[in-house]
């Protein structure tokens, strides 16, 4: 470019654009203002409370279909196995009377062993009652 | 050089050139600043993804002045407004008492010029963009931008020469 048009231009220069209106920042502050996104740090925030109650949601209805925890403890199966194992039929304490009164007392002595057991929890097997007659149907006798 | 968080620097810096780019499109000054207003929030809304940042924001501009002078709604206001303007508008540029018959002539060259070399003069000259920010910014090629700046200032400087002689 020639110098003529090079100070043409530092001639064009030595004016300049008319300043910005006050009331036009205003206006286009304001409107930052209110078109303003949710900051980061409180979008993630935000985020992790809703993510920490849906897991929330989400363990309980788990827990619901599911049903209540089992507890500890044997259950009535292992109940019935634990019980049914030692108690000597009345079969049993007729052959340990014939053999012996020694042996019917020894095996009474088994039996007094197994009921010394606490009754709740004899109580909580509902399948069968000891003694009753389900119980002596199952066990073969009647 | 503008940058970071700062709108109010950006306004500072490239506010007055925006407004006077703006006003070589729609016909009153107040009409410039609205177009200017909505240009400088779309600029500020989307400005990560532009390469380069200050073209953009002239780009935004010419862009939002495209829109309001097809804004089908605004035809009569637009009249209204041109009408007002005539008596009202303040002038475009400002400069020294001394020179102010030189500014009003160099104004009315301005108006004597085409619509595409008058924004290609102010943003380099006022904007103070590159050529190839203009390119970016008016999206012509380089050369295109740089031929109708020496073209515009040429006849600028005749016009002006003329009005000077008696």
């Amino acid at each position: 470019m020639s110098d003529d048009l090079s100070s043409f231009e530092a001639e064009l220069r030595g004016f300049r654009a008319r300043p910005l209106p006050p009331a036009l920042r205003s206006r286009i502050a304001n409107r930052l203002v209110e078109s303003a996104p949710v900051s980061g740090s409180l979008r993630q925030r935000l985020a992790l409370a809703g993510g920490l109650i849906a897991a929330g949601l989400a363990l309980v209805v788990v827990l619901n279909v599911l049903g209540p925890p089992r507890r500890g403890g044997p259950t009535v199966s292992e109940h019935v196995a634990k019980r049914a194992a030692p108690l000597p039929s009345v079969g049993a304490y007729r052959q340990a009377l014939s053999r012996s009164p020694g042996a019917l007392e020894a095996l009474l002595d088994q039996q007094a062993v197994y009921t010394a057991e606490p009754a709740s929890k004899v109580q909580s097997t509902t399948a069968f009652t000891p003694g009753g007659r389900d119980f002596l149907i199952w066990r073969g006798d009647r | 050089m503008t940058g970071g968080n700062d709108w109010t620097a950006w306004l500072d810096a490239h506010g007055p050139a925006l407004v006077l780019f703006a006003r070589q499109r729609v016909p009153g000054r107040a009409d410039a600043e609205d177009v200017v207003q909505e240009a400088f929030l779309r600029f500020w809304r989307s400005r990560q993804r532009a390469v380069d940042p200050a073209a953009y924001l002239f780009a935004c501009v010419k862009r939002c002045a495209l829109e309001w002078l097809r804004g089908e709604s605004r035809r009569s206001r637009r009249e209204e407004a041109a009408a007002r303007e005539e008596r009202t508008d303040p002038t475009l540029l400002v400069g020294p008492v001394e020179h102010e018959e030189r500014r009003a002539a160099l104004e009315a060259a301005l108006g004597q010029l085409s619509e595409e070399q008058r924004e290609v003069v102010v943003l380099k000259i006022w904007g103070e963009l590159t050529f190839p920010q203009i390119a970016a910014a008016l999206e012509v090629p380089v050369n295109t931008a740089a031929s109708r700046y020496r073209y515009a200032l040429a006849r600028l400087r005749a016009q002006l020469s003329e009005g000077a002689t008696p």
